[in-house]
């Protein structure tokens, strides 16, 4: 049997009540500061170098500025602004994306190696349900929500840490344009600028996309196992997402081993 | 204690193949959020996490030059943060036990949030850190990255290092343990 992820366990209705209990409340963290950020980075410069005159540290109080809420209002049009973007340039060039999933140059080495991983499993499966890809559990909005976009604006009220400043959002933008620029070019480019979004912003705004653009990635290359893996995880982490019909295609497309 | 397996995983990487350099900083820009979640999650204070997060990579700043090509940034940063979080930790229960509530008071200038709140969230990361720390390194690491930072399992085996089977094992016997911890008195 090969094994796929299971869902999220705060979100799935059949874990224990309590453990949810403790994973959702414990789950949101606080974004680190600004003022955090740049008195660390500040603080592992080497001695010799000139100090940066962008980050003064700031003793005790963190990164609060005045007018947080409505800081916080924009940020969020701000995501909704660059998801909409985002979304139009995705379904704007269409040819492009099928062709990332369909393109048959790649299926050759397809399915002599089994490579790693599924065969591998280890010990018999204990308790833990195994998702069902076609039900998705919770109705998502919009085309490019994220878990984490959905986390915030559950909390956006009692958590102004959980606030997505329009730097971050425009770094993840950038790095995903990266990526998409040069999928049909490079795919390796795209490997490499979705593994820096993943470790930058692993929970990002832009998750959904990132791993569409690993599974496109690896489907060029001819790494049609790994893309597969993915695109199994990727229907169960983002079951409502747009581009869930493509990738079911990708994976009907021939049998995985 | 668990997390001392950690020093063991790394014990005997010098002498092998040295990745070239990596500026510290970068590490901090590529890999600081990360850190920085993960410390919070270990049940390290708000108002002790900026001393955590900068003693992690004061840590990582000396030892740079020990990460080889065989050792994966993720696990080492990982391991590194969450020691680093239990020596804080341990500090932040010894001195709570002569100063009972005043440290929390403090974290609540911090904004205009109600400090009810703050407390209750503290108390929420705090049993986190608790289930966590019942954990094995191994389990504990899978877990983390699935549940918490929702990293898919072929993500977290790239990560790790490991293999996908592997991280559905270790992701599964984590999850008993968790629910056996939560369960638990």
């Amino acid at each position: 049997m090969s094994e796929m992820d299971p869902k999220l366990w705060r979100e799935d209705e059949d874990a224990p009540e309590r453990v949810r209990d403790v994973l959702r409340r414990g789950f949101e963290t606080p974004k680190m500061p600004d003022a955090v950020r740049a008195a660390v980075l500040g603080a592992l410069i080497a001695p010799a170098m000139p100090p940066t005159p962008a980050a003064p540290p700031t003793p005790a109080a963190p990164a609060a500025p005045a007018g947080l809420s409505a800081g916080t209002i924009g940020a969020g049009a701000l995501v909704a602004v660059g998801a909409a973007v985002l979304w139009l340039v995705f379904t704007a060039s269409p040819p492009a994306r099928t062709a990332s999933l369909v393109d048959p140059s790649a299926t050759t080495a397809a399915t002599t190696s089994a490579s790693a991983s599924p065969s591998a499993v280890e010990a018999p499966p204990v308790s833990i349900t195994a998702p069902s890809i076609a039900e998705p559990s919770a109705p998502i909005a919009a085309p490019s929500v994220t878990p984490r976009a959905r986390t915030s604006a559950v909390t956006a009220a009692s958590s102004p840490s959980a606030a997505v400043t329009a730097d971050t959002l425009a770094a993840e933008s950038a790095l995903i344009g990266r990526a998409r620029a040069n999928l049909a070019s490079n795919p390796s480019a795209t490997l490499a600028a979705v593994d820096e979004h993943a470790a930058r912003f692993v929970r990002g705004e832009l998750a959904s996309e990132r791993e569409y653009l690993r599974i496109s990635a690896l489907r060029r290359l001819g790494r049609v196992d790994e893309a597969k893996t993915y695109a199994k995880s990727y229907l169960v982490r983002y079951p409502s997402s747009p581009q869930g019909a493509a990738i079911r295609a990708f994976l009907a497309e021939s049998p995985a081993p | 204690m668990h997390v001392d397996k950690w020093d063991d995983a790394r014990g005997d990487i010098q002498g092998r193949k040295l990745k070239p350099k990596i500026d510290v900083r970068e590490c901090f820009e590529a890999h600081g959020d990360f850190v920085w979640r993960v410390l919070a999650r270990a049940g390290v204070r708000d108002a002790d996490l900026k001393d955590a997060l900068q003693e992690v990579f004061i840590v990582v700043a000396g030892k740079l030059d020990q990460l080889d090509d065989d050792t994966k940034a993720t696990t080492w940063l990982y391991g590194i943060a969450i020691r680093v979080a239990a020596n804080q930790r341990r500090k932040v229960l010894r001195k709570r036990e002569d100063l009972t509530a005043e440290h929390d008071a403090s974290i609540a200038a911090d904004e205009a949030e109600n400090p009810e709140e703050i407390t209750l969230r503290a108390e929420a990361r705090e049993k986190l850190a608790e289930v966590l720390e019942s954990l094995t390194p191994d389990q504990r690491v899978v877990f983390e990255m699935f549940e918490l930072e929702e990293m898919t399992c072929p993500a977290i085996a790239d990560a790790l290092g490991i293999p996908l089977g592997t991280t559905y094992t270790r992701l599964r016997a984590a999850r008993a343990a968790f629910a056996a911890k939560v369960a638990g008195p």
